[in-house]
């Protein structure tokens, strides 16, 4: 069973080639082998064959199996590790070639590490351009991020206050502007009748009633509207002139009750 | 140009592929003159395109038949898309040798289907013509002409024939004509999308009908075709493929020759990563021998042309369980045991000769698998003898 | 020579030789070409049959390692397998013997179940390999590791022998196989 290990090591082959002197004596050596081997293979002729039925294979092959392995436990007991023959030149050979062997493997090694090396110190450089650009965003953020605390400015309530106030002046005043403005625009082109006009003088009964400026009938209209905005409806009394009403119904500013047609109310311009 | 004519059309025209666009309408003829207009088609669209023509059919007044000409065309081109029966017709001994016209047997073809089919729709089913029911033949007809006069089309009763079926035919190459048959009823038009093709060989004893639903019209159909070629019987063989080309290969033994080339480099693909014996000298075939054994069988059986393409056989199998050792249930039944075997391939024929020199298989094969050929047929029905 | 030994001859320098048993060729060829292809010290040598016994009348090297090759789609292949089984000596199957069974990526198209040719291996005490062939980079790895085996078998590995390796692959290949 032990021929399968004594084949023909390949090493002791191949390390012939470069010695001269001691390349007969290894020659004999194999030669010796090779004859062992080709005792044992006669002797192997010898045994015969058997071949094996699925049915019966797996006792007699168990048993076999265990048969080669105590032999081989036992072959491996037994043997002492074969040495060389310790020629000088052959040593010699054989480290030259054991050198060779690891000068070109170290070579492959020192290649496959440059390259590395390279890839490595690329990668550096484009780390360290990355951190440069990571550097520089950072900078400008800082910078952005003084310029805008200093726009900070503590806001006082005071002066909002104040603000607010002057704002709320000027908007009165500005109401108070326009509203005597409008004042005057009434005054000047809607005046009241005037009393002086014979027609009128006909009807005494009509000079009797005080009758109020167009100005008049609209704040009335407006206050009405603001202070009991659920019911803005005024009662026309006969203090407004119907043709001031009928001015105000025919453009649009005051509407009338769809009930009561005595009363009015001023269009909500405001909602 | 009727409506349902220019549907037809532009139906036809929608189903080819762009590619083949010009060669099939310039095969047509009847456009070509006005396809030399627009020479450049490949970067229009295809429904613009179709809009066109079927305008310029209108233009030129096409008919139906010139619709179904290109319909006829078109499944030239497509063969392999219908599956195709071979029906063999017989003389009986001592007939004499005619000389074939196929100006007459056109003629004779179309009127005996007319007739056959008019006679099949007057007297449905069993009911067979009998002299003294010409009246109510009279009837029928009488009926039918009114309702045609009614419609919108001037008729008379030619027309009427006319209208059960629509024949056309077309010369085709190595003297075969093929003959497309829409069917119609005695209240319809025939129906131009469901036709049947026959593909006939004058002087040989063999026709190729594609299959269809309507097996009722198959009857008539083959009484159309053996009086207008002047044979007397006609059989449907058992034998039926989508490739026409190989069933008439096998049918009229012309074996050495290239079929079909819907992927035809395949099977040589096949063969040659298999059967090919390596040059490395590091590989050793120990049974070369039988190798060659094998190889020189495969090539006695099947030849070694490239074989015609089918795409299955059928075999339907009545026989008893014969067994001595386990004497089991199957063992007792009286009744024969029946199955079916289905092969299926691309391409049978070349599956089944690479089978023994693949090792899937011992050679020689089956006769039953091998008698494809020679026998013209792939459904078998086998017995027990 | 009817029956295939594994010592009827001595060995050749630095060679080592692979039987490959089975029924489809085209599958043991690609297998025969992608082993050629491993890098490997020994002179490799792959032999291809369909069935044993070998034809007796052509003088062959000594076979180191017999792979029968198991198609799960077809019982064929396993029948004839089982057939040369009986060709071969006893000797064989201490590690010198190995099952491949292919085809198991498809489990529609499996006629033999994996069970059987488990079971198989079990009863010759081989192992069992499983790899589909059709597909290139499995065959590929399959093709390495033969090699191994082989070199293993053929003696070229100092201080393994193949049935060193058998009682390895044994109990790391199929630890369920024993319960079957």
């Amino acid at each position: 069973m032990s021929v399968s290990n004594q084949d023909i090591d390949p090493d002791s082959t191949t390390g012939v080639e470069d010695v001269t002197d001691g390349k007969e004596e290894l020659i004999k050596h194999c030669e010796e082998m090779w004859k062992d081997m080709e005792e044992c293979q006669n002797k192997l002729s010898l045994v015969g064959t058997e071949t094996l039925t699925e049915s019966n294979a797996q006792l007699s092959l168990l048993i076999m199996q265990m048969k080669c392995l105590t032999a081989e436990l036992s072959q491996w007991q037994k043997e002492t590790p074969e040495i060389l023959p310790l020629n000088e030149e052959f040593l010699v050979s054989l480290g030259k070639e054991e050198f060779q062997k690891l000068r070109h493997d170290l070579e492959l090694v020192l290649s496959t590490i440059q390259s590395k090396n390279e890839k490595l110190k690329e990668d550096l450089e484009r780390e360290q351009l990355w951190l440069d650009e990571q550097q520089q965003v950072l900078e400008s953020l800082m910078v952005l991020h003084s310029e805008l605390k200093d726009q900070i400015v503590t806001v006082s309530e005071s002066r909002i206050f104040n603000e607010l106030k002057t704002k709320l002046h000027d908007i009165k005043e500005y109401k108070e502007k326009l509203l005597l403005a409008l004042s005057e625009f009434l005054e000047d082109h809607f005046p009241l009748p005037d009393r002086n006009v014979k027609k009128k003088k006909k009807n005494t009964q009509e000079s009797t009633i005080q009758l109020i400026t167009l100005h008049e009938i609209l704040e009335i209209l407006i206050n009405r509207l603001f202070d009991v905005p659920h019911d803005p409806y005024v009662k026309i009394s006969d203090s407004f002139w119907p043709p001031y009403i009928e001015l105000l119904l025919r453009n649009g500013i005051a509407l009338r009750h769809p009930e009561d047609p005595t009363r009015i109310r001023l269009e909500a311009f405001h909602q | 140009m009727d409506e349902t004519v220019a549907e037809f059309v532009k139906r036809t025209i929608l189903k080819i592929p762009v590619a083949e666009m010009m060669t099939i309408l310039q095969a047509w003829g009847f456009y070509l003159k006005i396809n030399c207009r627009r020479t450049s088609t490949s970067g229009e669209r295809k429904e613009s395109l179709v809009h066109d023509l079927v305008l310029l059919c209108e233009e030129k007044r096409a008919r139906v038949s010139d619709a179904a000409l290109l319909d006829i065309i078109y499944t030239q081109f497509h063969r392999h898309q219908k599956v195709w029966d071979v029906f063999q017709m017989t003389k009986e001994p001592g007939g004499d040798i005619d000389l074939f016209d196929m100006k007459q047997f056109k003629s004779s073809f179309k009127k005996i289907l007319q007739r056959a089919l008019k006679m099949a729709q007057l007297y449905p089913a069993k009911e067979a013509p009998q002299s003294d029911s010409a009246s109510s033949h009279m009837g029928n007809s009488a009926r039918l002409w009114v309702i045609l006069s009614r419609g919108p089309f001037a008729c008379n009763m030619s027309r009427v024939i006319n209208f059960l079926v629509s024949v056309t035919f077309r010369d085709a190459e190595e003297n075969a004509v093929w003959i497309r048959i829409a069917w119609g009823t005695q209240y319809r038009k025939p129906n131009q999308y469901k036709p049947t093709y026959v593909v006939y060989y004058p002087q040989t004893p063999y026709a190729f009908i594609s299959s269809s639903q309507l097996r009722s019209s198959i009857p008539l159909l083959g009484q159309a075709l053996t009086i207008a070629s002047k044979h007397h019987r006609i059989v449907k063989m058992d034998f039926r493929s989508r490739y026409l080309d190989s069933l008439k290969a096998i049918v009229f033994e012309q074996y050495n020759q290239t079929f079909e080339t819907h992927n035809a480099t395949t099977p040589l693909q096949e063969r040659s990563l298999g059967l090919d014996i390596n040059m490395d000298s590091r590989i050793i075939h120990e049974n070369r021998i039988e190798k060659d054994r094998v190889q020189k069988i495969t090539e006695e059986v099947f030849g070694d042309y490239p074989q015609p393409r089918l795409e299955f056989a059928q075999y339907k199998l009545e026989t008893k369980f014969k067994s001595d050792l386990n004497r089991g249930i199957l063992a007792e039944r009286n009744e024969p045991l029946r199955c079916l075997v289905k092969f299926s391939s691309p391409n049978l024929l070349e599956a089944l000769k690479s089978l023994a020199p693949a090792g899937i298989a011992d050679a020689p094969l089956s006769p039953l698998l091998t008698c494809i050929p020679k026998k013209r047929m792939n459904y078998f029905k086998i017995k027990d003898k | 020579m009817a029956v295939l030994r594994p010592q009827d001859q001595l060995p050749g320098l630095n060679t080592a030789t692979i039987l490959l048993v089975g029924t489809e060729d085209a599958l043991l060829q690609q297998l025969a070409d992608s082993m050629l292809k491993e890098d490997c010290a020994s002179d490799l040598k792959v032999h291809l049959a369909q069935s044993l016994p070998l034809p007796s009348n052509v003088t062959r090297p000594r076979i180191d390692l017999i792979v029968f090759v198991v198609n799960l789609h077809s019982k064929y292949s396993l029948q004839n397998v089982e057939e040369s089984l009986r060709h071969v000596d006893a000797a064989f199957f201490l590690g010198k013997v190995g099952f491949l069974a292919t085809g198991a990526g498809r489990d529609s198209h499996c006629s033999v179940h994996r069970n059987t040719v488990l079971r198989l291996a079990q009863a010759y005490r081989s192992p069992l390999l499983f790899c589909d062939l059709e597909v290139d980079s499995f065959r590929v790895s399959m093709a390495q590791r033969l090699v191994r085996m082989l070199q293993v078998c053929a003696g070229h590995v100092p201080g393994v022998s193949a049935l060193n390796l058998l009682s390895l692959m044994g109990s790391s290949e199929n630890p369920s196989a024993e319960g079957l």
